[in-house]
């Protein structure tokens, strides 16, 4: 079966983090070149994988991975507060 | 890592490292047609030698070799994937080459050398790396 691609927030999360491939890497268990395949969204991670990248940026899963094309982070969250404001 | 190698450097070097078998194959033919062994040795050699320098370069220095033959807990889930899909591939064209050769030697009546022996125990412990080394962008 041929999985569908996932866009990802990482390369942004990290780069805002102020880590490298190669730390990040280390703190979730991969090779360094496995975060280049996952910011290049070229692998999608298992959900074992997907949990720890989340639980690592203190993020929920739907706000690092998606089946869609993701816009910026702070839209994103812009959208998530009127959504709440107007509630 | 000054010993990785771009993915066209590693494919150079894979078209090398078979090259070079397929001549040393060659000579020892050649030397049988001809009656000269001296042909296969030296010819062997010159593809003996071009089989380890390109074997060492793609498989060895980069670690290539290795990585394909780690124990599954040393891998993550990616390379897990990548390394099982190689094996499968190298699998089938071996089973192929092996199928070939063998159909081929027994119509035209000839036994298989141990030369051709050596060359397809080669293949089958270098393929699987060989065919990660081909395809992957980065190790």
């Amino acid at each position: 079966m041929k999985s569908r691609k996932l866009y990802n927030r990482i390369s942004v999360l990290r780069k805002e983090k102020g880590i490298s491939r190669q730390e990040l890497a280390d703190v979730i268990g991969v090779n360094f070149q496995t975060i280049g395949y996952l910011e290049r969204e070229e692998y999608n991670p298992s959900l074992d994988l997907a949990l720890k990248i989340s639980e690592y940026f203190g993020l929920p899963l739907e706000l690092i991975f998606s089946s869609k094309p993701l816009k910026p982070l702070i839209e994103e969250i812009v959208e998530l507060k009127n959504k709440i404001g107007g509630n | 890592m000054e010993n990785q190698l771009s993915k066209h450097a590693r494919q150079r070097w894979i078209i090398l490292n078979y090259f070079s078998i397929l001549l040393i194959i060659g000579f020892f033919y050649l030397s049988l047609y001809f009656r000269k062994p001296a042909l296969f040795f030296t010819g062997g050699a010159v593809g003996l030698v071009l089989v380890v320098v390109s074997y060492a370069r793609v498989f060895f220095k980069t670690n290539l070799w290795k990585m394909v033959y780690k124990e599954k807990e040393y891998l993550d889930e990616r390379q897990v994937q990548v390394f099982l899909q190689a094996m499968r591939q190298a699998y089938v064209v071996f089973v192929i080459v092996a199928i070939v050769l063998i159909y081929g030697f027994s119509v035209i009546g000839e036994s298989i050398h141990v030369v051709i022996g050596a060359c397809l125990l080669y293949l089958a412990h270098t393929l699987p790396a060989a065919i990660v080394g081909w395809k992957e962008e980065f190790l």
